[in-house]
């Protein structure tokens, strides 16, 4: 290499990472890695309109050893663009403001820089930006005057920092064009810089770049388009690969040196941008916050004595030594905001560790009494900042957000992104259109895949049946799926963090561009890990609706709105008879099978159900031995010794978070930041290079400390079998109270849980025939809906009936029942043609109502009112006199109109008019199969429903569902053989109604069907 | 004006790959090389990558020829009046 001085040494001034969505095909620290690999000192990324690939680039060049430099490759007023390089903080600071003003003074997605927008930023310098930049387009179409025009112009806005950028990458004109820019840049006295506009790390990753181009445009391969990239020279090149493109002018290489060593690192690494909270004069955030802790400790513990007082002077220390009283203390505020308001609110996740927090109301965890540590939510060690998330009742999270717009203003609040990347389907999707797939056959793939990143399609594409289905092997599949896997996890475009938001001391432009998202609120374009990097102060809002269920159920039954549900046996009783529909998060079959053979007995058991139906302990294989060990069938044995003080509360099964970090220190002895780097590779499922390199690391260390490795390799594998998705403790037991809450509705009010649930749809995971089935189990009442009567929710009335809500009706707003229930309020309706008079509704509006039934108290006869409805004059509004003679519908036909527009039509009634052809097939219904003993076989039919394959450690695919007809709801397995067979007919296919052969297994009071043949049932239906 | 000619043809070429003559209708030596560029193929059929000069004979015409880097062959592309 050429590293006399004088002499060039590289580092890329243009580069796009995929962070310019759809242009570019290698994610920042891949761009980074590779410079260092290639002795690059520097590189920079210039991504399209956006700096969103920065913090990632820092954090990677940070650990390489090089620095990085934050730029962006900016669009004109013109569409002409320009690469803006920072030449360190300042610089990046007036990045961020040029890309605000591109974004927020444009049409969404399409920002536009005005050029005198660049005047007066000093820290930044820019290079032409090759063909796209104002000086070539015009060189492009010979229009040499024009491009010396905008030439002088970029000069006189940027003095002293413009280059013009000399690309040569084997296109054709490219001779005559530099030959155009040099003689510019000569006559106008300014310097010059190679550049090689990298879009893609490596030559031949070159399809991808051009695939996702006709993605990003819309076309086809096939097609010819000028956006389209010519050839394979835009990558990451090496120094000598660039030195020999310019041989003949060496001292273009060497100016992008000089330009590299006027840009300083754009981040500075461990500043906090949090916000002050505005305290009266002479007060200090510690003293407050621990003012507020002594208050809240007096009603929780009833003082500060013995292990309280001793564990909130610990945590109070821990907060002040890092700082973090401020945090609290604004966490505390919109708390308080919330409660003033009427606001229903919990705190989630590990701030349950944390005493303090339960002192402030943040949380209903007692830490103390449920021996959790501090240091698991926050730590000295690891010095990282605390995270507390809220949920809120989802109608009021939007007035919580507005709060902290107004009290910190609107310019130091801001909405958080998060990056969409590739999976599967979407993968599939956008890549099978580009690669000239049928459209029917690309929407039928996707509707087919199961929910998997886009490179596990290649390993899996046999264990799927129902795909091979739909295309046959061809060498454009094949193609398909590479592509799949090359773009896997590439960001594709922005979206909006639901619940996040930023608050920062000094207005956000300063530090990020904002831009608006697609509900037209401020956010700045960076995920919740990069904003915390840049020192942000992030805030989780998250929108819960059964907060919202549980606001509205308590109006119905006040008196249990304050009781302690966790205590109440009839809450345990209904939870442990596995008849949990409508229970937060313990309603799904998984969770009602559990329950049916766990027999729960206290909160403890609860807070256990809800960790171990979560993807990591299933694939772990932990329920069985759980269960097992819980009622005394098999021994609690432990690989290790030490292993038995962390996992006796359990069983000696890895539940929680929490216990794979207490392995992790006390048998691998990782230090904090490593158990911590752990705890991050299982929650995000990453690469199993990055747990193997774990993995060594944990036996070596284990070994260290006198552990057998052949153990240590063990406890590992166990740990690993958890990996992928488990809950802290602290958060599962924080939703076990709320989950408590709605078992305790269920059981002693059923009428005000399920009218708060069926208010609040969509929500929960059954539609609302299900729930209102349940209800009915429930011995609930309904009333039907009455335009004189009924309220926009679900309502108990006052001998316990519920009245059906408008809010049932489709294609009736929220608008309209706003208006309806006004005009209710000054008078009563007393017919039709009051009705339409004065609340003005559409004519399809009061056909939907009256198919409800909620105009049965004008007339019992409905196709008489939709009669009149539809004849309705447009001159006066008037309806005209009513045909005596007109006879109303079949009662069937009443039925089925109603359940449509009620979005009640349960699938099930196509079960219930077969029944007479099933029976005579020998088929049972779903209700008889509950009478059958272990192990008989039986034939069943019904309407499928949420067929899934959850992950599995060994890898099978084994396929759960339910199976619905009208006299109920039955779980389902069936194990791979039978999916892979049959698989087509549940994923695919899809007939009405799936016949299934199986045999019944029983486990404690839970059944399961376990599915040996699929079939296609005749219906024995005519269509006439 | 051009037309499109896509048709096989020998070409002597320099050690940096330039074509240096070929013959097309009779004897061609190029003058000079007027452009050059590379393009990918279409790879989603397979295709690699080629090479394409733009270059004037002696004769005073002006050709396109291109060279396939997979199949290491040349094709006279167009031939511009």
């Amino acid at each position: 290499m050429h590293h006399r001085k004088g002499v060039y040494r590289l580092v890329h001034l243009n580069v796009h990472s995929a962070f310019s969505l759809l242009d570019g095909t290698a994610m920042p620290e891949a761009l980074a890695a590779r410079a260092a690999e290639l002795g690059q000192r520097a590189i920079a990324l210039t991504d399209r309109d956006s700096v969103s690939g920065v913090p990632s680039l820092c954090r990677a060049a940070r650990r390489l050893g090089i620095r990085a430099i934050a730029g962006s490759q900016v669009t004109l007023g013109d569409g002409a663009r320009l690469t803006l390089l920072a030449t360190g903080p300042e610089g990046y600071a007036g990045l961020c403001r040029l890309l605000t003003t591109a974004h927020l003074g444009s049409r969404r997605g399409e920002p536009r820089l005005p050029y005198q927008a660049l005047a007066g930023e000093q820290g930044l310098i820019a290079l032409t930006g090759g063909r796209g930049g104002p000086v070539d387009r015009a060189l492009l179409a010979r229009r040499a005057d024009l491009a010396e025009e905008a030439l002088r112009r970029l000069r006189e806005l940027l003095p002293g920092r413009l280059y013009v950028e000399i690309q040569r990458s084997a296109l054709p004109g490219d001779q005559a064009l530099e030959a155009g820019l040099c003689e510019l840049a000569r006559r106008l006295n300014l310097p010059q810089v190679a550049s090689a506009a990298v879009h893609h790390l490596r030559r031949e990753d070159f399809w991808v770049h051009d695939l996702l181009t006709c993605v990003r445009i819309g076309c086809s391969v096939d097609e010819v388009r000028p956006e389209r990239p010519l050839n394979g020279e835009r990558y990451l090149l090496s120094e000598e690969e660039v030195a020999a493109r310019f041989s003949d002018r060496p001292e273009l290489v060497t100016a992008t040196d000089e330009i590299a060593a006027r840009c300083l690192e754009p981040i500075t690494p461990g500043v906090r941008l949090y916000p002050a909270y505005p305290l009266p004069p002479g007060h200090t955030a510690q003293g407050t916050l621990e003012q507020l802790v002594r208050e809240g400790a007096g009603r929780r513990y009833g003082g500060l004595r013995g292990e309280v007082g001793r564990r909130l002077r610990h945590e109070l220390g821990t907060i002040a030594e890092l700082g973090f009283a401020e945090y609290f203390l604004l966490v505390w505020d919109v708390v308080r905001f919330a409660r003033a308001e009427d606001i229903r609110v919990a705190g989630r996740g590990s701030a349950a560790d944390s005493a303090v927090a339960y002192c402030l109301g943040l949380t209903e965890v007692d830490p103390i009494a449920r021996r959790l540590l501090f240091e698991r939510f926050l730590s000295r060690e690891r010095a990282e900042r605390p995270d507390i998330d809220l949920d809120f009742d989802h109608r009021a999270r939007d007035r919580v957000a507005a709060y902290l717009f107004r009290r910190y203003g609107e310019e130091h609040v801001a909405g958080v992104a998060t990056y969409q990347t590739f999976q599967g389907r979407s993968a599939v999707r956008d890549l099978g259109k580009a690669l000239g797939f049928p459209a029917a056959e690309v929407e039928e793939m996707q509707r087919r895949l199961p929910h998997m990143p886009a490179d596990a399609i290649l390993r899996r594409w046999d264990l799927f049946p129902e795909l091979r289905a739909v295309t046959g092997a061809s060498e454009r599949l094949a193609l398909l799926l590479r592509a799949a896997a090359a773009v896997a996890g590439l960001p594709r475009h922005l979206g909006t963090h639901l619940g996040g938001l930023i608050v920062s001391r000094q207005p956000v432009s300063e530090v990020a561009p904002r831009q608006l998202s697609a509900k037209g609120v401020a956010i700045v374009p960076f995920d919740k890990v990069d904003v915390e990097d840049i020192g942000f102060l992030k805030l989780d809002l998250l929108s819960l609706r059964t907060l919202a269920v549980l606001d509205e159920a308590y109006r119905a039954a006040p008196e249990l709105a304050e009781s302690r549900a966790a205590e109440d046996p009839a809450a345990m009783a209904l939870v442990a008879s596995g008849e949990t529909i409508g229970l937060f998060q313990l309603e799904s079959p998984a969770q009602r099978a559990l329950q049916g053979q766990m027999g729960a007995r206290s909160f403890e058991d609860i807070v256990h159900a809800l960790a171990i139906i979560r993807p990591g302990p299933i694939k772990g294989n932990m329920v069985t031995p759980y269960l097992r060990r819980r009622a005394g069938r098999e021994s609690v044995t432990y690989l290790d010794p030490r292993l038995r003080p962390i996992l006796e509360k359990t069983y000696g099964v890895v539940l929680f978070q929490e216990q794979v970090i207490e392995i992790a220190t006390t048998i691998g002895g990782f230090t904090p930041g490593e158990s911590d780097q752990l705890r991050r590779v299982m929650t995000h499922a990453r690469s199993a290079a990055e747990m193997e390199s774990l993995g060594e690391l944990f036996c070596a260390k284990a070994a260290r400390s006198g552990t057998d490795p052949t153990v240590a390799r063990e406890i590992f594998t166990m740990l690993q079998g958890y990996a992928s998705y488990g809950f802290p403790e602290a958060h599962a037991a924080a939703f076990a109270h709320t989950a408590l809450r709605t078992a305790q509705l269920s059981a002693r009010r059923p009428e005000a849980l399920f009218a708060g649930l069926l208010s609040q749809q969509p929500m929960g995971y059954y539609p609302p025939h299900i729930l209102i089935g349940e209800a009915l189990r429930r011995g609930v009442r309904f009333r039907p809906l009455d335009i004189r009567r009924s309220l926009s929710s679900y309502t108990v009335e006052e001998d316990g009936a519920v009245r059906v809500g408008l809010c049932a009706v489709r294609g009736l707003g929220a608008v309209q029942r706003e208006v309806i229930l006004a005009t209710r309020r000054e008078r009563p309706f007393t017919s039709l043609q009051d009705l339409a008079g004065r609340t003005g509704l559409k004519a399809d509006e009061l056909a939907a109502l009256c198919d409800a039934g909620a105009l049965d108290g004008f007339d019992r006869n409905r196709r008489r009112l939709l009669w009149q409805i539809g004849a309705q004059r447009e001159e006066d509004g008037l309806f005209p006199p009513v045909p005596r003679d007109m006879p109303d519908f079949a009662p069937w036909q009443r039925f089925w109109r109603q359940e449509a527009v009620l979005g009640l039509r349960g699938p099930s009634r196509l079960a219930a008019a077969a029944r007479t052809a099933l029976r005579r097939q020998g088929i049972a219904s779903v209700g008889a199969v509950k009478h059958l003993r272990h192990g008989e076989t039986v034939r069943v039919a019904g309407v499928p429903y949420r067929p899934h394959r959850p992950p599995t450690r060994s890898g099978t695919v084994v396929a759960f569902f339910m199976l619905e007809d009208e006299t109920g709801l039955l779980d389902l397995v069936a194990v791979e053989d039978v999916y892979r067979r049959q698989g087509d007919l549940l994923f695919g296919r899809r007939p009405p109604l799936l016949g299934v052969e199986g045999r019944v297994q029983r486990r404690g009071r839970g059944i399961t069907l376990r599915a040996e043949e699929l079939f296609e049932p005749d219906l024995g239906l005519r269509v006439e | 004006m051009s037309r499109l000619v896509n048709r096989p043809v020998p070409v002597a070429a320099r050690r940096d790959g330039a074509p240096l003559a070929f013959s097309f209708r009779g004897r061609h030596r190029v003058a000079r090389v007027l452009e050059a560029w590379r393009e990918a193929g279409e790879w989603w059929e397979g295709h690699g990558e080629r090479q394409v000069y733009r270059v004037e004979t002696e004769g005073g015409g002006v050709f396109e020829l291109l060279f396939d880097l997979d199949r290491r062959d040349w094709t006279l592309t167009r031939n511009y009046d």
